[in-house]
């Protein structure tokens, strides 16, 4: 660390004296600077404790305390030190990593939850229109049963769980007069001459 | 001294009574070579290494050995920062001038591998530490390395390529350096594309000392960067640039210019019968070129005008090709069949794989550079490779498109003695 601040003291002239070891620990025990990340014997600083006690030397030419300055370099972050320091003003290149900086990716949960209120809403509106007052869309479950390949009976899931042997028999004997007398209406009766009209022109092929 | 633009016809005449469809090759040429006092413009870099997981072992290793040879080119007029990144971002040596090389190389000694892949942050806080010292005298430039997809952070890869292309445009460029087989090549080729720098890969560690070698060749030899070609053709003739370079502003933004090098076009003409049966021949088209030289100064090129006669049938047919046109226009046929062949390969159509790489080829017979690169992805085709297959013939049809090119352009086999940012690789992945 040493060595980086004296390389930034010559270009960096405000900074004020050439750093030292015994300096840095000074700074390090007064709070100004990090604590170090400690690897065996050796202490190592990083970029934080860099811009910390260059925002330090700075707010010390300003008449600052070392007191007070512990308290500002403890507790901002390394962005508004950075922003404490003199140097190139503020260009177009810094501004714009501000902004990518606080233009997070969406978060996908919320972005999730928004379509889902958005699609109710939507909902809401149209089902008036079509004849459903409450505007909800129900949602029932069905046991499709497959009788034949040309017919199937759908029952409610939920009630087909208690159905009993007795309604079972009830429901029988109506599907058998629903379907006879389905099979009497005109529908059936139109269905039965298309299909004569159909069978004589294969024949006649 | 400024530079020139030439503008070169496929046949320098139209065919008389017809519409013609005319390829016209927009040449911008740099100086031939700096004076003896020339000194290399300052450099501020951010050197940005990927120290995710799969990063450890042997390709950390050559990373941080690029990053140390860059370390080593520069002098104490330039600026250096190191930034390391894998689930965080760790800016290992702030930006300072560079006069003590071992502060960096010390910091590189410490970087060991481990975690996801924060991409974005990673280049993002590389362009931080480049942004605080801009210059218009300077180079700026971000150096991204990666092997690895970006997973953590800003994903999208068109988000943070347009944010490459902003950060351009304010004066921080980024080159990209791929390593391996995972990484994402059109993430890193775009951020290369829109940030105005160049991009780069190495199929293994030994490979990417080339590309590293090369990028500081061109940066040492650069002469204007934003350069910008403005085309006006004449009322009813369209045009179309080849080259698909992207427009700012109106005009098409060309590579950097170094010297001895040329900044090329090809514009396509397409020019109804009227306007060539005019009495007087009218001016098809009219080009200039503006740029940024290295003291931030703008300079501008001539304004070439392009005048053609029509001639009639038999005359015409004995007006030869322009030789070096003709080849261009095979260059960017060549980089289309590739990326053709690229998404076929992405799908799994191997035949159809095949099939164009047979087209490209007969249609490049003469052209050796196109026929030896041909040659190496119907190797990776017939050994079902997919993602070699699609990283080389991404950068292949890349460097066939927007290259910087020599302005005495020598055969393919001879071009030793040419600066190593003007030659032309047969394999783009490989050390050659």
């Amino acid at each position: 660390m040493v060595s980086a601040l004296s390389e930034v003291s010559k270009s960096e002239s405000w900074s004020g004296a050439q750093p030292n070891v015994r300096l840095i620990r000074h700074y390090t025990q007064l709070g100004v600077l990090d604590r170090p990340e400690r690897r065996g014997k050796e202490a190592y600083y990083g970029y934080r404790q860099i811009v910390q006690y260059l925002a330090a030397r700075w707010l010390l030419k300003d008449g600052w305390m070392l007191i007070k300055i512990a308290e500002v370099t403890t507790t901002r972050s390394t962005p508004e030190l950075l922003a404490l320091l003199p140097g190139t003003p503020n260009n177009a290149a810094q501004e714009l990593i501000q902004r990518f900086r606080t233009a997070r990716p969406p978060d996908p949960i919320a972005a999730r939850q928004t379509q889902v209120l958005e699609q109710r809403a939507r909902l809401q509106q149209v089902l008036p229109s079509l004849g459903n007052t409450g505007g909800v869309v129900q949602r029932r479950e069905r046991v499709q049963l497959d009788l034949t390949d040309w017919c199937q009976v759908l029952i409610d899931t939920d009630h087909l769980q208690t159905i009993s042997p007795e309604e079972a028999t009830r429901l029988g004997d109506a599907l058998a007069a629903a379907i006879t007398e389905a099979s009497r209406s005109p529908h059936r009766k139109n269905a039965a001459k298309r299909r004569a009209r159909l069978s004589k022109k294969g024949k006649k092929k | 001294m400024n530079p020139d633009l030439i503008l070169l016809p496929r046949r320098s005449a139209l065919l008389a009574g017809h519409r013609n469809t005319l390829d016209v090759l927009v040449r911008i040429q740099a100086p031939a070579a700096p004076d003896r006092d020339h000194v290399r413009p300052s450099l501020n870099l951010a050197i940005v290494i990927d120290r995710s997981g799969s990063m450890r072992g042997k390709p950390l290793q050559e990373a941080l050995r690029c990053a140390g040879f860059m370390i080593d080119g520069l002098g104490p007029n330039d600026r250096a920062s190191i930034i390391v990144y894998d689930n965080t971002v760790e800016v290992l040596v702030p930006s300072t001038l560079v006069v003590d090389r071992q502060i960096f190389h010390r910091a590189l000694r410490q970087v060991r591998g481990g975690g996801s892949t924060a991409l974005h942050d990673g280049w993002l806080a590389g362009a931080e530490q480049v942004s605080a010292h801009l210059s218009p005298s300077t180079i700026s430039r971000v150096l991204l390395l990666s092997d690895g997809q970006a997973n953590k952070g800003l994903t999208d890869s068109a988000a943070i390529a347009q944010q490459c292309a902003a950060l351009a445009e304010a004066g921080v460029s980024t080159s990209t350096y791929g390593l391996g087989r995972s990484f994402n090549e059109d993430l890193m080729g775009e951020m290369a594309r829109l940030g105005g720098g160049n991009s780069y890969y190495g199929q293994s560690a030994e490979d990417l000392m080339d590309p590293f070698r090369e990028e500081f060749d061109l940066l040492s030899a650069m002469y204007a960067r934003q350069v910008s070609l403005s085309l006006t053709p004449a009322a009813g003739v369209t045009l179309e640039v080849l080259n698909g370079y992207r427009r700012v502003g109106g005009a098409w933004r060309l590579p950097d210019l170094a010297f001895e090098g040329e900044a090329w076009a090809l514009a396509r003409l397409m020019i109804p019968a009227e306007i060539g049966d005019r009495p007087e021949s009218p001016v098809l088209l009219l080009a200039s070129a503006s740029m940024i030289d290295m003291d931030g100064e703008p300079i501008e090129t001539n304004t070439a005008r392009l005048i053609l006669p029509s001639l009639p049938a038999p005359a015409f047919g004995a007006v030869t090709e322009d030789e070096l046109v003709r080849r261009r226009a095979q260059e960017l046929e060549a980089a289309r069949y590739q990326e053709q062949a690229r998404q076929a390969a992405l799908n799994g159509q191997w035949d159809r794989v095949q099939a164009l790489i047979i087209e490209a080829r007969s249609k490049s017979a003469d052209n050796e550079w196109i026929h030896e690169s041909l040659k190496v992805l119907e190797g990776y085709a017939r050994t079902r490779r997919t993602r070699a297959f699609s990283k080389e013939a991404y950068y292949s049809s890349r460097k066939m498109r927007s290259r910087l090119t020599s302005q005495l352009e020598q055969s393919w086999s001879d071009q030793e003695d040419e600066p190593t940012f003007l030659r032309r690789k047969r394999e783009q992945g490989r050390t050659q």
